[in-house]
């Protein structure tokens, strides 16, 4: 039986981080990936022949700096491709919202639908960027233990002192009021321009199961704005998203990280409540000190066996909310589509469907019911167009995220589902771009069915458990594991299930990583 | 007098498979709830001669009410070591444990007992209603548990006369049934699953047959039984016999960790006297390590049997110029036990016992105050004002009869 310090289970961005930082501090580390290769979310792949496509994630809008830094990702090939970053929304009469980095830009841009939300823009950039301001240091705290708050663990609070000194406490007290409320909400003390309440409503409801006008949506929206510059931020990875997580195995492997792929943990070995190591699907057992797993809280103590675990714990992992409503489409196509209101420049970036913030929470309105949204939100790219390589020349990939398609299906199964988003994906981009439709050479839906299968996710959850107030900071993922550590001894999580939750910031394996080292 | 009448007044209850016979039989027509179902309290007009028919003849018991589950698959005997306190990997098929079992803080959620029927088949019964508790921590496991309340009728046969009476209508003679042991007999053409268990430590059976067969076991019992003075019998005899054995009730002398609203509410089995249930050296089950504290530590209450003594009370009721008022049946009223004028516990219930010839009641005491022998003050209401009068902790149980646990 091989011996490690620590055995990492899963390759997906956190899983790498977690792996190099504890590699960096010369623990004795395995990653283990199920995949061929390792990326997991963050993964840029061919899905038919000669056509690529980044699997989940089309924009990394941040990454922590540390990350960059300490890890020296650029040296293992990693760089943002920052030209040309826009989200773009084609609006009523030929006119299409730019919103950019670039706050006059877009004021200007915003100006073709209302002078007022013009003049507002800067100011709401400035605002948001204030809020997110507390939630950045919040993001880098392991969560106090909460109830067995002592002394050390407020002390863990350290770096909240920053922001209020900053901003004051009556910020504070802002931040707590906008904190749970609806997108709606929030946009009608702003904005008054559909296009522009569309798109930024989008922004919040990202890999929910909620539409714009449920609670709790401006949490997700300022989730989504933490270390970034800009509203609605949108950055890309030279190379494709893939590129980054090449970098991390890159440099976790210069860490001396053994990287192992087509290695699928089947469990958990435990002695005594205490995990002792892991065993493969093809039986080999691995030891270690400390066993983290990047894989969301269910499907890690489904290898622990939920038998296990204590009568408490258990019904806490099993409510943690997952629900998964978000779909991704990739298309081959033939050659570039004609868009009525979209110019090569808003197509090599983001564009999102969304002419109204009623559009999006109509779009909603479905997966409350199990069905398939006929006119869905969609936020769409052609990474072609920024990567020659991802496609056979002169064709191109549109890659596209889809809000709604719930994971559970009422009256359909998950072909049917499947059929339904291609038909109601198809039909929207038609409406922008005619005959878009016979240009397609290839496709691949993902549902959040098909997306469970593929990756693993309990309920195709991108953010392994859905990122609403409720499954925040010392609540994430479970009240007692909110620290990394779970009920069974050197058991650790590093994944987007904990705090701070999902993307691909990296903080969740950052901050674990830290932790194992504290206990190791 | 009587008139000849089932039980036709309108009801949301459910009817045992037994009601075409018990509503006939019940003269009182008084009934009380029981987990859903119309339940006799007394058949008579007063429940004497039950009570009198447990300790001296033959007692009848419709227990179908009884909640029943069926635990079956490869891991059933782990599940079950897994979810109550006493080691199930040792209860060999055909026999049964009383077991409590707990959350994992190690208070009582609900006792019952687990019948070993064949290699990976249970049968667990409980107070209340379990289902959700169950299959929570089944997850993981090869169990599939299903309801059996509604599948499988039950009836209890108790009293020195209830060998003879089965020996009668069984295909083979039950002689050598253990005492928590169960067997499968015919009875006529009917299967019954026949355990040597009970809720009124005597000698006594309870058996469990597909509830189709219902009324033909019951006309067989009273058929066979008559001669041997066999009686149709109800909770208010029950509740006497179950007191005198020692028998706690839930929601009576305890409240379920379920339910409880606050924690002060829960009991662990070591405060319920049920420490001799609680299997330490059993590496993992649900509340473990809880129990272990409570071991080690000890826990601040106890459960004993008080015995209320009589001269003092004879004289309290004396002096207004009454002889003492005894309860006709059990009660189940809190009623507080003082140390000087300290309270030091509380009666969850007690009857006076016409065989002992004793007033008893099952009460929570303070750990200093549960020593055998210990005296202690119970309130008693005497003609409206409240008194207290002598009583002192001893043995249980109040009634132990060596037939209970012997074979011929």
């Amino acid at each position: 039986m091989k011996s490690f310090d620590t055995i990492v289970i899963g390759g997906g961005v956190n899983g790498l981080i977690t792996a190099a930082f504890l590699g960096k501090a010369g623990n004795k580390v395995v990653l283990l990936e199920k995949g061929k290769s390792v990326g997991g979310l963050a993964s840029t792949e061919q899905f038919a022949p000669g056509f690529h496509c980044n699997s989940v994630f089309d924009s990394v809008p941040w990454i922590n700096s540390v990350l960059s830094t300490d890890l020296d990702l650029e040296s293992h090939g990693f760089r943002f491709d920052d030209a040309d970053t826009a989200l773009s929304t084609p609006g009523t009469e030929g006119k299409t919202l730019s919103i950019s980095p670039d706050t006059e830009a877009t004021s200007r841009s915003i100006a073709q639908f209302s002078d007022r939300d013009a003049e507002k823009w800067p100011g709401f950039c400035e605002k948001i960027s204030m809020l997110t301001d507390f939630l950045e240091p919040l993001y880098g705290i392991t969560p106090p233990p909460i109830p067995e708050l002592d002394l050390t663990s407020l002390l863990s609070m350290k770096p909240m002192i920053k922001p209020v000194r900053k901003h004051g406490r009556q910020n504070l007290v802002e931040l707590l009021r906008i904190l749970p409320m609806t997108m709606l909400e929030l946009l009608d003390e702003w904005f008054e321009s559909e296009p522009l309440r569309g798109t930024v409503a989008a922004s919040g409801i990202r890999h929910l199961n909620q539409g714009p006008m449920a609670v709790g949506t401006v949490f997700n929206f300022l989730h989504h704005h933490v270390g970034s510059e800009s509203i609605c931020p949108v950055r890309f990875v030279s190379g494709g998203t893939g590129q980054l997580t090449d970098a991390l195995q890159s440099a976790a492997e210069t860490a001396g990280v053994e990287v192992r792929t087509k290695a699928e943990v089947s469990s958990v070995m435990l002695q005594n409540r205490q995990a002792t190591g892991i065993t493969l699907a093809d039986g080999e057992q691995l030891t270690a000190g400390a066993v983290v797993s990047a894989l969301d809280p269910q499907s890690t103590f489904h290898l622990v066996g939920t038998q296990n675990l204590t009568p408490r714990f258990r019904r806490r992992v099993k409510n943690i909310k997952f629900r998964g409503a978000t779909a991704r489409v990739h298309f081959g196509l033939k050659s570039l589509p004609q868009f009525d209101s979209l110019n090569e420049k808003a197509l090599k970036s983001i564009v999102s469907i969304s002419p109204s913030l009623s559009y999006v929470e109509s779009s909603s309105d479905a997966a409350k019911y199990g069905q398939v949204s006929q006119e869905p939100w969609i936020e769409f790219s052609l990474p072609s167009l920024r990567e020659s390589s991802f496609a056979p020349l002169g064709k191109h990939v549109l890659s596209a995220t889809v809000q709604y398609v719930p994971y559970h299906l009422r009256g359909m199964d998950n072909a049917t589902a499947r059929q339904k988003l291609r038909n109601s994906v198809v039909a929207v981009l038609e409406t922008h771009a005619l005959g878009i439709a016979d240009l397609i050479e290839h496709e691949q839906m993902l549902t959040p069915n098909d997306l469970e299968s593929k990756f693993g996710l309990t309920e195709g959850n991108i953010n392994h458990g859905e990122m609403m107030l409720d499954q925040f900071f010392f609540m994430r993922p479970t009240i007692d594991t909110a620290q990394y550590s779970t009920p069974i001894k050197n058991l650790y999580l590093c994944g987007p299930g904990t705090h701070p939750g999902g993307g691909l910031h990296g903080m969740n394996g950052l901050n674990a990583a830290q932790l194992v080292l504290k206990g190791n | 007098m009587s008139i000849q009448t089932q039980f036709t007044g309108s009801t949301s209850l459910k009817v045992t498979p037994f009601h075409k016979r018990t509503s006939v039989l019940n003269h009182s027509q008084e009934w009380r709830r029981w987990s859903g179902y119309l339940s006799a309290t007394t058949y008579d007009l007063t429940h004497d001669v039950e009570y009198y028919s447990i300790r001296t003849k033959a007692a009848l018991l419709d227990i179908t009410p009884l909640h029943k589950y069926i635990i079956k698959g490869s891991d059933a005997g782990i599940f079950l070591d897994r979810l109550v306190t006493r080691n199930i990997k040792v209860c060999k098929i055909g026999q049964v444990m009383y077991t409590p079992w707990c959350d994992e803080d190690g208070k009582q959620i609900d006792d019952g007992t687990v019948q070993h029927l064949s290699e990976n088949r249970f049968r667990l019964t409980s107070a209340e209603p379990n289902m959700e508790w169950l299959t929570h921590n089944a997850a993981g496991l090869e169990v599939d548990i299903s309801e059996d309340s509604e599948v499988t009728a039950s009836l209890a046969l108790q009293g020195p006369s209830s060998r003879a009476i089965l020996n009668e209508v069984a295909d083979e003679n039950i002689d050598q049934l253990k005492f928590f042991w169960l067997t499968e007999r015919w009875i006529g053409d009917i299967p019954v699953t026949i355990s040597r268990t009970g809720y009124t430590g005597d000698l006594g059976y309870e058996l469990w047959t597909p509830k189709e067969n219902a009324l033909t076991l019951w006309d067989r019992l009273m058929e066979a039984g008559a001669p041997f003075g066999i009686t149709p019998t109800g909770l208010h005899a029950l509740d006497m016999a179950r007191i005198e054995a020692s028998l706690i009730l839930l929601d009576v002398d305890y409240i379920s960790a379920q339910h409880a609203a606050i924690d002060l509410r829960k009991s662990s089995p070591f405060e319920l006297g049920l420490g001799w249930t609680v299997k330490l050296k059993k590496k993992d089950f649900i509340g473990r390590t809880a129990l272990e504290n409570d071991h080690r530590r000890g826990t601040e209450w106890q459960l004993r049997g008080i015995e209320i003594e009589w001269e003092p009370l004879e004289t309290l009721y004396r002096k207004i110029g009454l002889p003492p008022q005894l309860p006709g049946m059990a009660w189940r009223t809190s009623t507080p036990l003082y140390s000087g004028n300290e309270q030091v516990g509380y009666a969850t219930s007690g009857c006076w016992s016409p065989l002992l010839k004793k007033y008893i009641a099952l009460a929570h005491l303070k750990t200093e105050y549960a020593k055998e022998g210990t005296p202690v003050q119970f309130e008693v209401k005497v003609e409206h004002f409240r008194k207290t009068t002598s009583a002192r902790v001893v043995k249980t149980p109040f009634y132990n009869p060596e037939r209970k646990r012997t074979c011929p």
